[in-house]
């Protein structure tokens, strides 16, 4: 049948990926505000990633953005196989561009407990640093005999992955119709004929959906901004409540993405910080 | 049977808002096919058939008509920067601004090498216009309609203040009463602009009741000097007043220097003395400078009322209290 032979050649003409030549970079960088990869990690990047596109035999790579820690930042990439709204796509991190770790899939377990660490506790940058949480005993029940039992620790790097997957599942957008289910292999994939948002379609939160389909005009009132800027005919949307995500288009062509550059923490104050 | 054929074929031929039909579109598309004869035709046919769209919506004589849109002003101010050759003063000292900015872009935290070029020649035009003596980038802050590039400078000697329209207002015998330019908070003048390329706009000088206040809040900003900061304790004040505060606190927490690259000058009878490069000053090994114990603060903390020296009047009451 004509679906596995698609596959097939998709894979085999996984070219070298768009994620950080110099236009898609640039137009990161002018929707977050500022550059965020060093000149060096760039051309580490322009290397290490098609190899590791390859390695995994990813149809596309993509710059996810840094992840800040007070010693080092964790720059991260994620890798599909279909679309970027696909359920096994995989992340990784590295700190120099070269060296990229896959980041594990967090158990529920574990994404609880990473909830426990406090807000306040930024990244140190060592991926190796430990964080112990301890359980509370929940009403009417004994404590166990072994109170190690109720501490858990968690390494930064599964913090850090735990940190990754909240914010794409919760902020990540595309342009509507950008990822459109393909009928026949039952996956959502790009939508090759997607000529991009109109201007004043691209600043409507209307024309944005979140990966898992919910319109980015769900957001909380006011905490998604979005802003043309003609200089680069580039519109940006840039949340409030996750600071330092961006999601970007250039309008009538189907140059688009997004990028989360921050700490990886949630604005719990954006209702009194709304100006 | 007919009958059916002929429904489907009405339905085919249904013209669309722009007279195009479906039953035309993909004639087109088949003749496009037959005449052009591409390899593979199955593989690329969405293409050709929106190719085929293309073609048919070829703008129509309005759009040949209308006169093209003028050039945002700010890809012109940008292109006007580049052109200009400003003099500077004789005694300014302007930094290497450029090298600078690569300085942090190593760090993966620098501004887009491209705006290193149009913010030199920017800050080279503010320095000229009004003769400054010093010239130093101060950052950037985001906002959420427009960001902030912020600029820090002194003049050689604090100019004469205008009288302006009329008498300026009377000032609060309560308030702390700010610190002069040239001293303590507002050592430095800061001006802003939302895009480079646009003209600076100084901001006012920072007043201890904003400062304090301050500290108490966390706003975004809107990227108007103008617009309204809402809070409760109210603000005293709108966005350039607080940005002025906030630019405050963030120099006198975040600016450090290598410890003993400065040091007072002993010789010097003014108070404070002033802060000079100590001579013959080596910088330690990388490795020592990692520690945050081989760094100092440059400028003094900011007292709770809102200014780095004590106010005048406070020292008065005190003098009284300690004759009494």
């Amino acid at each position: 049948s004509s679906a596995p032979q698609h596959l097939a050649k998709a894979a085999s003409t996984a070219t070298m990926t768009d994620a950080t030549s110099g236009g898609m970079f640039d137009l990161a960088c002018h929707a977050l505000g500022y550059s965020f990869l060093s000149p060096e990690a760039k051309a580490a990047m322009k290397v290490s990633l098609p190899v590791l596109q390859s390695e995994y035999g990813f149809r596309k790579m993509y710059v996810w953005g840094k992840l800040k820690g007070m010693s080092a930042d964790y720059i991260i990439a994620q890798g599909v196989t279909h679309s970027l709204k696909e359920d096994g796509k995989k992340f990784f991190y590295c700190l120099d561009g070269a060296s990229w770790a896959q980041m594990i899939e967090p158990e529920p377990a574990v994404v609880e407990a990473c909830k426990m660490i406090p807000a306040t506790a930024m990244l140190t940058g060592d991926a190796a640093f430990q964080y112990t949480v301890t359980h509370e005993v929940p009403e009417g029940e004994e404590p166990p005999e072994n109170p190690e039992d109720l501490t858990v620790t968690i390494t930064e790097d599964v913090r850090a992955a735990c940190m990754v997957k909240e914010i794409d599942a919760a902020i990540a957008m595309v342009p509507v119709g950008a990822i459109i289910q393909d009928p026949t292999l039952g996956v959502p994939m790009a939508n090759s004929t997607f000529a991009g948002l109109s201007k004043q379609e691209s600043l409507d939160l209307k024309s944005w959906e979140l990966l898992a389909g919910l319109s980015a005009s769900q957001q909380l009132a006011g905490s998604l901004k979005s802003k043309h800027m003609p200089a680069h005919s580039l519109t940006v949307l840039r949340s409030l409540s996750w600071p330092g995500f961006c999601a970007f288009c250039v309008p009538s062509t189907d140059k688009w993405g997004y990028i989360y550059v921050g700490d990886g923490q949630k604005n719990s104050d954006i209702a009194f910080s709304l100006p | 049977m007919d009958s059916a054929v002929a429904v489907a074929k009405a339905k085919l031929m249904q013209a669309d808002a722009n007279g195009m039909s479906l039953h035309d579109h993909l004639s087109a598309t088949v003749a496009k096919i037959i005449a052009e004869d591409p390899e593979n035709p199955l593989e690329v046919f969405e293409q050709i058939s929106l190719a085929v769209k293309k073609q048919a919506t070829l703008p129509r004589k309005e759009y040949l008509q209308t006169t093209p849109a003028p050039p945002p002003p700010e890809l012109v101010g940008k292109r006007d920067l580049f052109r200009a050759k400003p003099e500077l003063p004789e005694d300014a000292e302007f930094p290497n601004v450029v090298e600078e900015l690569a300085t942090f872009e190593n760090l993966g935290t620098g501004l887009v090498r491209d705006d290193a070029y149009v913010l030199k020649a920017s800050m080279a035009k503010l320095t000229a216009d009004k003769g400054l003596r010093t010239v130093r980038f101060f950052g950037k802050i985001l906002g959420t309609e427009r960001d902030y590039y912020v600029v820090e400078g002194a003049y050689a000697e604090e100019p004469e203040e205008d009288e302006g329209e009329g008498e300026p207002p009377a000032p609060d015998p309560k308030a702390v009463p700010p610190e002069e330019n040239g001293t303590g908070v507002n050592k430095f003048r800061y001006w802003v602009c939302n895009e480079l390329g646009e003209p600076w706009v100084e901001l006012p000088m920072a007043k201890p009741a904003a400062i304090t206040s301050a500290r108490e809040l966390k706003k975004h900003f809107t990227g108007r000097l103008d617009a309204a900061v809402v809070a409760h304790p109210p603000f005293p004040g709108t966005e350039k007043d607080y940005l002025r505060a906030q630019i405050a606190r963030i120099l006198h927490d975040t600016y450090v220097a290598p410890g003993g690259m400065f040091s007072f000058e002993e010789d010097s009878e003014e108070e404070p003395k002033p802060i000079v490069p100590t001579e013959e000053w080596e910088a330690p090994e990388p490795e020592e400078m990692a520690e945050p114990s081989a760094w100092v603060h440059f400028y003094s903390t900011i007292l709770k009322v809102g200014r780095v020296s004590k106010p005048p009047k406070e020292e008065a009451e005190e003098e009284e209290e300690e004759e009494a």
